[in-house]
């Protein structure tokens, strides 16, 4: 506790700790100071200089931002120098502002200052007076950005922000006195250096000289509303901005108990205006000919195509049965729509064969955390990153998947002393201020890992108290390790330098409190599920789990594949996580849909792309996903749906996959629409429609119903809170989330079982959810593909900053296209030279199953021997070189390991 | 005329840039560095406090405060540094005496730096100092290997580094110049803190001026009695004036405080036709007119680091306004708000002028403008820039009535000559 000190504010007394300052002090007194270049995320830096104070008995004014409270100071914050001096920097300001439109794009700010004006004693007459001339934005420096310079205070709010939430400066001054000004006027691109764009600069400009470009060009937005991003599964609220019924972007929500706490992305905020682009699909249309063209198809009426499919699909259940059918609901769609898919596929087509797009991404991470800890979802909440003390950072690249956690691991290892050990076999940007980055060969995460444990084992670090009491199976996984993982076994099989893995392994275990974060590098593999359960067996070695800011905590893909999951769009598992072999819950849910429920169990997403090709399954029905694109081997998954009788492809463009369907459903989007989604920490989020959906699109759940309905099962809810009632009612786990207290802004996370619980942040706290937490001992297998000849580099995949899945709605926002517009095979320049490739030169990428075409781009960020490429380009379709090899457990297949070849083309 | 006081700080030959470097560093007594080995820390700062000695940079601080504040402090990382930006139009006293006798400054610097136990020192020079800095490297290379640079033998590693900075006037401000020693943009920080509880990367500092570092040695070799007894009451010791604009004989000259304008002029050998005004310690400074001649430059006169510019009755007043706004335009750091809209507004006043129909409102703009510096600017530089101006305005108020009639004979006639 620091010693207090009694100073006297405007003749009030107060007290105040030490090292308070002046306008901490007298906004606690509610004195009302206004401030410019103050930033309470930030280092005074005193500059605007309208927050200056008169204190008795000092030369001049003091600047309250940065002036410390001292005993028996007297201020002043009213007096006559006081309000002059304000007045001076406030008419300077607005001298400088220009005329201000009612489409400025800086008219917030400029109200602001306008009011400050009138507060500082000038008159409304004298305020308007001052704006003269034109204030003009530059346009042409950046893709997303403008600056007006005259505008511009040079507060360095914008780029110490940017220092504070990335570790650089974006931009820097340049000329002194008169001529001083910021560089972002000199002509440097932004997008040229490290920026990546994620805009949030604009919310700490005090003046709106620093805005979106898109509020010059279209002009300022016509409404504001709550949304919640769909870009990655970290869930971020946002306000969208709509100016002539188009979203044209973002703004974060700033209230402390949102997910992104006033932090966005470059997608998030930027990349909404895919609603509105001439290619989104109005139209149901009906396939008349063969081929993957518009052309053939026809448009034809919702109620032309309802009946269609409807007819196709119970023709098929009739004479071949339920089991002949398979759903594939969707991570985008909202958890209501992934309930009533599920049920139409088990209560209307009488088939367990349902699941979503977890499966090629998380499935195993379900499996594995099932198996260790009971439950397969993120241990603890994204809040608690700031505050662990070593993050272990395995197979992710959140700076650039999931923007916002980057910036809380940043966050947290900048300012908050976290240690960081990236593993990753990519020197991705966190592995730049990591402080072990252990750069492993792709797939070989199991041998690491058992290698980190052994260190703990043999350097006896190990929470022993925990594992004896909270934990069974070590005795075999330690055997299992000692006898097999010696770190020089490791150091052959990894390639990592054994010292490293100690470093590693001493940083983890020596933390109070160690958080595993880890990605689709650790799932998207043969071994996936092992792979998973290796991260667990660190969590349960060192007891870093069941505690704030520690466990286990994969960050999930989509907007909603968390959701997708809870609500039971998986084929073995119902709502809630209930098992599709628990009699009881079978009971319950067959009393309440009044249907007998579905007993074979059902088809993940890769066996039924195989079961189509073998006939297995004849009519698919497909939401919002894209499998041609992004499932891996292309050319299967295109023989197998070219093999179903009936293909229905709901989506809101023409992408590969509608290609091959027999009916296309146009479908309205998040933005279009209410729900809720549930994000990587389990925190259910609601969300309200933004925007009319174009007129002839529908919302999944109409459509959804409707085909129900069609098909001899009536489906009909009012709204989507009736859907979720049904849903809650059925899941336990989510009993207690309910829509009217999601309306009154309550952050519920699950599992919520009554309706005064908020949800549990932390899980397995006291017990594990199956009792005690599970050690496997696991056995390191190498990956399936491995380099020969032919094929002698590693080809590992993932997504760009700029993109989100198959491209269908980032590539459709002009901003974000602009700055990423087509792929880009990453080469390590020493490869490079080996092959005489020079940047951008064309490369033929070549597998065992197909070869494609690609530029390259030489960089550092890949090691040799090993090349990166995202799979968000329809032109650059990289599945088409991937295999199909799953994990045995998930069914989840191999991205992350296929062995190519690389030709100059 | 008085006669000229006997020289301390200088009258020696110019060394620096001469073959004779090594006679001269063999031959340096290093009397005061001797004398402090075998005095304490607290000994030379009483000595120092005894002696009265003030800051020669302009600002005038008792120099054993500063020492001993930097004592107080709890950081034990603490730095000396040597402030030879020089940047003031119209100042070259410690040119002058860098050139003449660096390793009193050298050995002043070891000095503070044992006694406020810094790890390091660096001397600062104006980007024109080139051929000092040569001399300085040298030097300290002769006693890096003789094992000199330190007060006690033995005692912890004590070095010395020469920067030259950017030819920047801002970089002469303390806080500014460390962060030029930083490598960052020279530009003044806020105070509190003051650099001596944080100042070179955060630590405390001693920053000194090159002249008042030459005088620390003087008064460590004679004693403080004999440094007080020089010049009048509170304002002791001899003092360097830098001479130039319209003299005879334009030179560093020393003296004490007790000298008048007259007397500098006249050591000078006289003002070159009739004398109209003197800026005294720079443009930053204050007016002196005829009637100020027989004013001394005590620190109270405005003294400040001892510049004096003297101007004849062929200068235009509204000429030297110009110059010095344009001079504090482009010279001054621009990053807070009221220091850039304020240097702007007075650039484009003085740009303006002949638009204006009286000369009143000028005035009052411009005092306005002063006073908003005074009051809300984030360092002092800004404001001791405007001060002058309106004092130029209201003592020749003829020069600008001519320029506001658009007949400036004196001026017409230089725009002639340029064009």
């Amino acid at each position: 506790m620091k010693p207090a000190v009694t100073l006297c504010i405007d003749g009030v007394p107060l007290t105040v700790p030490a090292g308070t300052t002046l306008l901490q002090a007298a906004r606690q007194k509610g004195s009302d100071i206004p401030t410019l270049c103050f930033d309470p995320l930030l280092e005074p830096e005193g500059v605007c200089r309208l927050c200056c104070v008169a204190v008795t008995g000092m030369h001049g004014l003091v600047s309250a931002c940065s002036t410390p409270v001292s005993e028996g100071m007297e201020v002043h914050t009213e007096s006559a120098a006081v309000k002059e001096n304000q007045r001076f920097i406030l008419q300077s300001v607005l001298r400088n502002f220009g005329r201000v439109g009612h489409d400025d794009p800086a008219r917030p700010a400029y109200e602001t200052l306008c009011s400050m004006a009138r507060n500082a004693g000038m008159s409304a007459q004298e305020v308007a007076a001052l704006a003269q001339g034109e204030a003009h934005y530059l346009t042409g420096h950046d893709p997303l950005l403008a600056i007006a310079p005259d505008r511009c205070i040079q507060c360095n709010r914008c780029f110490n922000y940017c220092e504070h939430l990335h570790g650089f400066h974006p931009s820097g001054i340049v000329d002194m006195g008169g001529e001083r000004q910021l560089s972002f006027a000199m002509g440097m691109p932004l997008a040229e250096g490290q920026c990546d764009h994620c805009g949030n600069c604009i919310e700490h400009c005090p003046t709106g000289a620093l805005v979106e470009k898109w509020k010059v060009t279209r002009g300022a937005p016509d409404y504001e509303a709550p949304s919640i991003c769909t870009y990655c599964g970290t869930g971020c609220a946002i306000q969208v901005q709509v100016k002539d019924g188009v979203p044209l972007g973002a703004h974060p929500d700033f209230s402390d108990t949102s997910v992104n706490q006033g932090q966005l992305c470059v997608k998030g905020r930027f990349g909404l205006d895919f609603v509105s682009h001439p290619e989104r699909l109005t139209v149901p249309l009906l396939r008349t000919r063969p081929g993957h063209t518009r052309d053939c198809f026809r448009e034809v009426s919702w109620h032309e195509a309802l009946d269609h499919v409807a007819g196709e699909f119970s023709q098929i259940r009739a004479l071949d049965g339920g089991d002949k059918l398979a759903v594939l609901s969707s991570a985008r769609v909202s958890n209501e729509e992934n309930y009533l898919a599920q049920k139409l596929a088990r209560a209307v087509f009488h088939t367990n064969n349902v699941d979503n797009c977890a499966r090629i991404c998380h499935a195993p991470s379900v499996v594995g955390l099932t198996a260790a800890f009971g439950s397969g979802a993120a241990t603890n909440s994204l809040d608690e990153i700031d505050g662990a003390d070593c993050i272990m950072l395995i197979g992710a690249n959140p700076t650039e998947a999931h923007p916002v956690i980057g910036h809380k691991i940043k966050h947290a290892v900048l300012h908050n002393h976290a240690k960081l050990v990236v593993i990753d076999p990519r020197r991705i940007w966190l592995a730049g201020i990591a402080d072990v980055h252990l750069e492993l060969r792709a797939g070989t995460n199991i041998a690491l890992l058992n290698g980190l444990l052994r260190v703990l084992i043999e350097e006896n670090r190990l929470n022993e108290r925990f594992i004896a009491e909270r934990t069974r199976g070590f005795e075999e996984t330690r055997e299992r390790v000692m006898a097999d993982y010696d770190l020089a076994r490791v150091e052959a099989i990894t390639g990592v330098d054994a010292a490293l893995i100690r470093q590693a392994a001493r940083l983890y275990a020596a933390a109070r409190n160690g958080m595993i974060i880890y990605g689709l590098g650790i799932t998207q593999h043969t071994h996936g599920s092992s792979n998973v359960m290796a991260c667990a067996n660190l969590a349960l070695a060192t007891g870093h789990i069941g505690r704030p800011h520690s466990g286990v905590s994969p960050l999930r893909g989509q907007n909603n594949v968390q959701g997708a999951c809870d609500v039971g769009a998986l084929p073995n598992v119902l709502p809630g996580y209930q098992k599709t072999d628990d009699p009881a819950a079978l009971e319950r849910f067959s009393a309440y849909w009044k249907v007998p429920m579905p007993v074979t169990s059902g088809l993940k997403s890769c066996q039924m792309i195989h079961g189509a090709k073998n006939g297995q399954v004849k009519g698919m029905y497909i939401i919002a996903e894209d499998p041609v694109q992004t499932d891996p081997d292309t050319h299967l998954v295109e023989q197998a749906l070219s093999n179903l009788d009936c293909l229905v492809v709901q989506e809101m463009f023409f992408t590969r996959t509608a290609s091959f369907a027999d009916v296309i459903l146009p479908a309205a989007c998040a933005l279009e629409k209410e729900g809720t989604f549930t994000n990587t920490d389990r925190r259910v989020q609601h969300f309200m429609p933004v925007v009319a959906a174009p007129e002839g699109c529908r919302t999944d759940m109409d459509i959804i119903c409707e085909l129900a309905s069609r098909m001899g099962y009536p489906m009909h809810y009012d709204k989507p809170a009736q859907v979720w009632d049904e849903l809650a009612d059925l899941s336990p786990i989510l009993s207690g989330v309910r829509y009217a207290r999601l309306y009154a802004g309550e952050q519920l996370v699950w599992p919520c079982r009554t309706t005064d619980a908020t949800g549990d942040r932390v899980l397995h706290e006291n017990t594990f959810a199956h009792g005690k937490g599970v050690f496997h001992a696991l056995e390191f297998a190498a990956p399936e593909e491995s380099v020969d000849a032919a094929y002698p580099y590693l080809l590992t995949t993932g997504r760009r900053l700029e993109h989100y899945c198959n491209g269908s709605m980032t590539r459709k926002t002009e901003g974000l296209l602009g700055l990423y517009p087509h792929e880009r095979v990453e080469i390590n320049p020493q490869d490079a030279a080996g092959l005489g490739l020079q940047e951008t030169d064309l490369v033929w990428v070549g597998s065992r199953r197909g070869r494609i075409q690609v530029p390259c781009h030489l960089t550092q960020r890949c090691p040799p021997g090993t090349v990166f490429m995202s799979f968000h380009f329809a032109e650059t379709p990289v599945n088409e070189l991937t295999g199909s090899y799953y994990d045995p457990m998930s069914i989840t297949p191999e991205y992350k390991v296929t062995a190519v070849s690389l030709a100059k083309a | 005329m008085k006669p000229l006081p006997a020289s301390f700080l200088t009258g020696r030959p110019k060394i620096v840039g001469s073959p004779r470097l090594y006679d001269y560093y063999r031959s340096y007594p290093f009397s005061a560095l001797r004398k402090a080995r075998n005095m304490t820390a607290e000994g030379i700062v009483a000595e120092l406090l005894a002696s009265g000695l003030r800051g020669r940079g302009g600002a005038s601080f008792p120099v054993g405060l500063k020492w001993q504040s930097v004592m107080q402090q709890a950081e034990t990382v603490r730095y000396v540094v040597a402030n030879g930006e020089e940047g003031e139009p119209g100042t070259y006293k410690d040119r002058v005496l860098l050139e003449q006798n660096p390793l009193a400054v050298i050995e002043a610097l070891v000095i503070a730096g044992c006694t406020v136990k810094a790890e390091r020192g660096y001397i600062y020079l104006n980007q024109n100092y080139r051929a000092i800095e040569k001399a300085l490297l040298q030097l300290l290379q002769w006693l890096r290997e003789e094992g000199r640079l330190r007060c006690v033998e033995g005692a912890g590693a004590f070095d010395i580094q020469v920067r030259r900075g950017r030819q920047r006037y801002i970089s002469g401000e303390e806080t500014a110049l460390f962060r030029a020693l930083e490598g960052r943009r020279a530009e003044p920080t806020g105070r509190p803190p003051y650099p001596t509880e944080q100042g070179l990367w955060g630590k405390p500092t001693v920053i000194n001026n090159i002249e008042t570092l030459a005088s620390v040695s003087l008064i460590i070799e004679r004693g403080d009695s004999w440094f007080a007894a020089i010049g009048p009451e509170h304002n002791h010791g001899p003092k360097l004036f830098s001479l130039s604009g319209d003299v005879a004989r334009p030179d560093v000259i020393e003296a004490d405080m007790s000298a008048t304008l007259a007397d500098l002029i006249g050591w000078a050998g006289g003002t070159v036709g009739t004398f109209k005004g003197a800026f005294v310690s720079g443009p930053s400074g204050r007016l002196f007119l005829p009637r100020d001649l027989s004013l001394p430059l005590t620190i109270q006169n405005g003294c400040g680091n001892g510049t004096v510019i003297v101007f004849n009755d062929t200068r235009c007043a509204v000429d030297l306004a110009r110059q010095v706004t344009d001079f504090f335009h482009s010279e001054h750091c621009g990053q807070c708000l009221p220091g850039r809209e304020s240097m702007k507004q007075a650039k484009a006043l003085m740009d303006g002028l002949e638009n204006q129909a009286a000369l009143e409102p000028v005035l009052q703009h411009y005092q306005q403008l002063h006073a908003v510096l005074l009051n809300s600017s984030k360092c002092g530089l800004c404001s001791s820039g405007t001060g002058i101006v309106p004092a130029l305005m209201q003592a020749f108020p003829a020069d600008f009535a001519r320029h506001l009639r658009h007949d400036c004979p004196i001026c017409r006639a230089g725009a002639e000559v340029a064009a």
